[in-house]
């Protein structure tokens, strides 16, 4: 992972709503079973967030702004 | 007309934040070319409508509102099939370190890709995206009890399909 995504996972994830032991609330899940979901599923994202962004997105917003800059 | 610094704010912002846009795009559709089609969509109709956009408030939450509407837009005009039959999601996921730990991923995502679209979306949005359950339910148009209630099904359903249970031990790294 890049250090750029490395980023993106630290600062994005854990979730806020999480307690302080990581984990999200739950109704009737274990707590070290709410432990190992939300881990998988930050593991899961950070997968998505860390893959490379295509220049198509980058060459995208540069048009829109040049339309928008007049 | 945008002001320039405006503009280059806007533009710095949005490229920050197209891998939260992507990542959740293809939550969504679990196809990486018609994820990245949704999230030009959403980028463009940013632009369109950034005057509509208060200062101050939460520009990722208003992306991943535009992002969503044009989800249900595409949803409503192709009813295309959202499901990963074939697994094309589960098995193009890119997963650094070992086997078995890419293997343990992959049986995640499955897990993740088998939820209904609006339990997968409430779990993603407040569990890896971090958005409070309100700012998540104002996205999605329901109460905020529909969205709790959407996320604790999610987590229940994932750990049903996991194999975990409350009598399980589990090995937590």
């Amino acid at each position: 992972m890049s250090d750029d995504a490395k980023r993106r996972s630290e600062t994005a994830l854990p979730s806020q709503h999480e307690d302080g032991a990581g984990r999200l609330a739950g109704i009737g899940l274990e707590p070290e079973s709410q432990d190992v979901i939300a881990r998988k599923l930050r593991e899961a994202y950070a997968a998505k967030l860390g893959e490379e962004v295509p220049d198509k997105f980058r060459q995208l917003l540069d048009h829109l702004a040049s339309k928008k800059g007049g | 007309m945008m002001a320039s610094l405006e503009k280059d704010e806007l533009q710095r912002s949005l490229m920050m934040l197209i891998p939260n846009l992507r990542a959740f795009a293809m939550s969504l559709v679990r196809k990486h070319d018609l994820a990245d089609d949704l999230v030009q969509e959403a980028l463009i109709r940013a632009f369109q409508n950034i005057h509509q956009f208060a200062a101050g408030s939460n520009l990722k939450a208003w992306l991943f509102t535009i992002l969503r509407n044009a989800y249900l837009s595409h949803l409503r005009k192709r009813r295309f099939e959202v499901g990963d039959p074939d697994g094309v999601h589960a098995e193009g996921l890119v997963v650094p370190g070992g086997q078995s730990a890419h293997m343990e991923l992959l049986e995640f995502q499955r897990a993740l890709d088998s939820l209904p679209s609006d339990q997968r979306e409430a779990i993603v949005l407040v569990g890896a995206e971090g958005f409070s359950y309100e700012e998540a339910a104002l996205m999605c148009g329901c109460a905020v009890g529909t969205m709790k209630s959407r996320v604790s099904r999610a987590r229940s359903k994932l750990a049903e399909v996991m194999g975990l249970s409350p009598s399980d031990e589990l090995t937590v790294a």
